[in-house]
């Protein structure tokens, strides 16, 4: 059962929080009940309505007319038996909830039958996609010359409906992957003294990226897998569980960061699990609409579930989707150790950056560092001395926390700041900072 | 910049563009030019990234000592958290006071928000818990300084007093005047010359802190003061105290407009001289003196200008001072005084508060009562008073007033009961806790049995001060149920906004017995 502060977190605004908060009262509710997977209950509007939740992912059904997702009274009945777990008494369910129960096993089950492949046709979509993604690229090359040619100014001079047409003829070109490299650039450009730096870094991210792809067949085929990952082919979860093989550990929760993505329509929260014993990190990615709310996650950080992870093909893989979950989420007690030094968790990131160069970050584990805010910037020190900038932003909570004393830290390093997401006292629990 | 980033700034159909990296050797210089500086551009990113050098030694603060006092229960910590951010906000005194009574410091995840808080008001509450932690996190950025130490901190206190906006120069004023009220008078007397008129008059009010007759030179400097708002801030603390000079005037002025007889001895004397009196007799003419002691001149609150006059010289005096001269009681002196006097009832009630004279505070309150509806008072001031003499009320009074009130349970009284219940100092009675919860729970039977809505009012303006003022001991059984067969919306909402703060209140009691 999620905390209430993870409860309050799923909902999309601040308003649908409030409004939980204030629905979470058990004189509102009416036949409140449970049993071993749902939590049900009737909410006592002018006409009442059913409020149904599924435990086991979380997913709801509400009767109210709101559009938002999930709505404050399913976020309230959840706080209920969260917080006055006596309320909700085990007892049969009633008729709505074991009807609402049948219909999505059955939805379920549908989704999940096989269907038949036809493979001539998926080759032939295949190449008709490659057609029209080399197509777009070389308008991408064409567009990148004409401004290295004009000069930076001339992103500035241009104007946003030049990014967001370009970005919207990647999308057409089914390149949708680089359409947020391009609205990233779009919010680049102006936004701070160093913007021109900046802007020139991301152009030539996505000119590596043109070149890269003009010459595919030539990469080894994790490298070909990435850059096509990066322009925008996904692969279907599905078939990485069927096709790339299962790494079995006990996958620790380190940290977790939630972005909205570049361009404003997407929420991505970005999970950082460490195994164990394979002792590597894997990135385990969310999306959703930036109006709902992100689903929940299966662990808190400091847990880990044992489960396999199916890892996406690259040079150096970093992406996983979750497979076979065989136990967990438990509490670990000890935890691995990070590096001992900034200079090693340097030398580290620099060997994954010398073989996947176009990877934008990657988890960083320092085993002692000392948080502080020095002449007006946020950094992190080691035993030496020698330090790190933190993100921009406000890192009070993370200091707090130190006290000046050194502490474990967990974050994403960027090549020029490190984003703190959790951190822990000497033989202390991991807790949340930032994220 | 980067001379680089320059050129691709300035767009450079030329080959000469570089990094002056290693790099550059790996772009072939065939490129078209604009494409090789976007290649080169590309490749220098991953260079930066891998071979960021990491930021050289910088001098770090002094860690901080550990703390002997232990953090509050993650449950209590939550509590203050969610009244930071407004939900439950009235309840900060409460969890800020039995924090600090059971030695409990705020958790070091809540400091950042602790010391981001701007109300003076909410500082003073929470300096006490910031503890070692919160004391060394103040002193790694100028905005959190003033959790550096308590108010006793006078160093950074005189800093702000001389440096800072008008409003937090009165609020460390104030707090140098609670410390050390000698030093707080002579600070300010070291301000005076440089300081406008309106500064003038707003920093005088910082002697409220401590004020005494070691204040009383000063003050009545102050009263020759060109700005006529400074001499009349000056004089409204000399109102409140008796033995000052201007005291003594308004005294001397006092005894010459109220006017008592006593009645004759014998019935004989008491045919022929009447039964005793007491009256009041305006002055006939403002004066410069009068202006001088803060004696303002158009009349207010329906009353005429001379009676307005007697009625700012009577508040100066002490009502005891009446009940002395004349030998009587508060209640055998106001039983003489007439509706139409009611400038006089309005001076004594002024007194009351203003000397703080909490036997006069009762009876004043009975007399506006008993006159409420008569003609000759203006609308609004019985009323008036009867909610602001219930500040001064010694407690047991009030509480024998409010259970009164209660049990009368009469609609005009709704006003003067939420004033009393919100001047009852917290946590309340027993026995009137269990008064007014035995009175809720009547009203909502009856809600529940009638369907109807008796009182809104009633309990609307109370409800707030009650789920506040109930003792620990009654908190379990003021969680009222709601049943289903309830109405009314308004009703709905009002109870689970009391049923939110018990609540509250209630994981506290748990959490910090």
């Amino acid at each position: 059962m999620s905390t209430p502060e993870e409860l309050l977190a799923q909902a999309p605004d601040r308003s649908t929080q409030v409004a939980a908060r204030r629905t979470a009262r058990a004189g509102l509710w009416d036949q409140l009940g449970r049993d071993e997977g749902h939590l049900w209950g009737c909410f006592q509007a002018e006409e009442p309505f059913w409020v149904m939740v599924d435990l086991a992912d979380g997913a709801g059904r509400c009767g109210c007319s709101i559009p938002k997702r999930p709505c404050h009274h399913l976020i309230a009945l959840q706080l209920l038996a969260a917080e006055t777990p006596d309320l909700l008494r085990e007892r049969p369910a009633p008729e709505d909830v074991t009807e609402w129960q049948r219909r999505r096993r059955a939805r379920q089950r549908g989704a999940d039958a096989e269907r038949p492949v036809d493979e001539k046709a998926r080759q032939r979509r295949i190449a008709e996609r490659e057609k029209k993604v080399r197509a777009g690229l070389d308008a991408l090359k064409l567009w990148l010359c004409d401004r290295a040619r004009g000069g930076l100014v001339s992103l500035e001079t241009s104007g946003d409906a030049d990014l967001t047409g370009l970005a919207a003829r990647l999308s057409d070109a089914q390149a949708a992957g680089l359409t947020g490299r391009v609205h990233r650039l779009a919010e680049l450009v102006g936004a701070s003294d160093d913007w021109p730096e900046r802007a020139l870094l991301e152009l030539g991210r996505l000119a590596l990226i043109v070149e890269g792809y003009s010459r595919i067949s030539r990469l080894p085929e994790p490298a070909q897998d990435e850059l096509r990952g990066l322009i925008g082919w996904t692969t279907r979860t599905a078939d990485l569980l069927r096709d790339e093989p299962a790494v079995l550990d006990r996958w620790l929760l380190f940290g977790a960061a939630t972005d909205t993505a570049p361009g404003g329509a997407l929420k991505v929260r970005r999970s950082w699990l460490y195994g164990q014993e394979t002792q590597r990190f894997a990135l385990w990615l969310h999306f959703c609409p930036e109006q709902r709310a992100l689903e929940p996650l299966p662990l808190q950080v400091g847990e880990a579930l044992h489960a396999a992870l199916h890892f996406y093909p690259s040079p150096s893989p970093q992406r996983a989707a979750l497979g076979e979950r065989l136990g967990g989420p438990e509490f670990v007690l000890n935890l691995p150790d990070g590096d001992p030094s900034v200079e090693v968790a340097l030398e580290r990131a620099a060997a994954v950056w010398g073989a996947q160069p176009l990877l934008e970050r990657q988890p960083m584990h320092l085993q002692r560092v000392t948080p502080a805010r020095i002449d007006g910037r946020w950094r992190v020190s080691d035993d030496a001395g020698l330090g790190l900038p933190l993100t921009s932003g406000d890192h009070w909570a993370l200091i707090a926390r130190s006290g000046g004393h050194p502490l474990r830290l967990m974050g994403e390093w960027d090549g020029e700041a490190l984003r703190p997401l959790a951190c822990a006292a000497p033989g202390g629990p991991l807790t949340v900072v930032g994220g | 910049m980067h001379p680089f980033v320059r050129r691709a700034l300035i767009g450079a159909d030329s080959s000469a563009a570089e990094t002056g990296t290693p790099v550059d050797a790996l772009v072939s210089r065939e490129e078209a030019p604009p494409w090789r500086i976007l290649l080169l551009a590309g490749a220098w990113g991953a260079w930066r990234k891998a071979g960021f050098t990491p930021l050289p030694p910088a001098a770090s603060p002094v860690p901080a000592l550990d703390d002997p006092s232990p953090a509050l229960p993650p449950g209590v910590a939550r509590l203050i958290e969610e009244a930071l951010a407004g939900q439950g906000a009235e309840l900060l005194p409460e969890l800020c006071q039995r924090a600090r009574d059971r030695g409990r410091v705020l958790p070091p995840a809540l400091l950042p928000l602790a010391l981001s808080v701007t109300e003076p008001e909410r500082r003073a509450l929470l300096t006490p818990i910031l503890g070692e932690r919160g004391r060394w996190l103040a002193a790694q950025d100028p905005s959190f300084a003033w959790g550096r130490s308590q108010d006793a901190d006078l160093e950074e206190l005189r800093r702000r007093l001389f440096e800072e906006a008008t409003d937090t120069r009165l609020h460390a004023l104030r707090a140098i005047r609670r410390h050390d009220p000698a030093m707080g008078l002579s600070l300010l007397k070291d301000l005076w010359p440089q300081e406008t008129a309106d500064h003038r008059a707003r920093l005088i009010a910082a002697l409220d802190e401590g004020l005494s007759m070691a204040d009383e030179p000063f003050l009545e400097l102050c009263l020759d003061d060109r700005a006529p708002q400074v001499g009349r801030a000056a004089a409204q603390r000399l109102w409140r105290m008796p033995h000052s000079r201007l005291g003594m005037r308004m005294r001397g002025r006092a005894e010459d407009l109220l006017r008592y007889k006593p009645a004759g001895q014998g019935r004989i004397a008491r045919l022929l001289s009447g039964a005793a009196t007491l009256r009041l007799v305006p002055p006939d003419e403002h004066s410069r003196a009068l202006s001088r002691d803060g004696v303002s001149e158009p009349g207010e609150l329906g009353l005429g200008p001379q009676a307005w006059w007697a009625a700012q010289i009577l508040a100066c005096v002490p009502p005891s001072r009446w009940t002395q001269r004349h030998n009587l009681s508060a209640e055998g002196l106001l039983s003489l005084l007439k509706p139409e006097d009611f400038a006089a009832a309005e001076g004594l009630s002024r007194a009351a508060l203003n000397h703080q004279e909490g036997s006069w505070a009762l009876p004043l309150w009975r007399w506006w009562r008993q006159h409420e509806h008569h003609p000759a008072l203006s609308r609004g001031r019985a009323a008036h008073w009867r909610e602001e003499l219930l500040r001064v009320m010694p407690p047991a009074e009030l509480e024998a007033l409010i259970v009164e009130l209660i049990q009368a349970h009469a609609a005009q009284d709704t006003n003067v009961l939420a004033a009393a219940l919100a001047a009852t100092p917290r946590p309340w009675s027993e026995r009137l806790g269990r008064l007014w919860l035995m009175s809720l729970k009547e009203s909502l039977t009856e809600l529940e049995t009638r369907r109807e809505l008796p009182g809104l009012l009633w309990w609307e303006l109370h409800l707030h001060d009650a789920a506040l003022g109930l003792p620990a001991s009654l908190l379990p059984e003021a969680e009222v149920r709601l049943s289903d067969r309830f109405v009314g919306r308004r009703w709905r909402l009002m109870l689970i906004q009391f049923q939110d703060t018990i609540r509250r209140r209630r994981a506290l009691h748990q959490e910090l017995p």
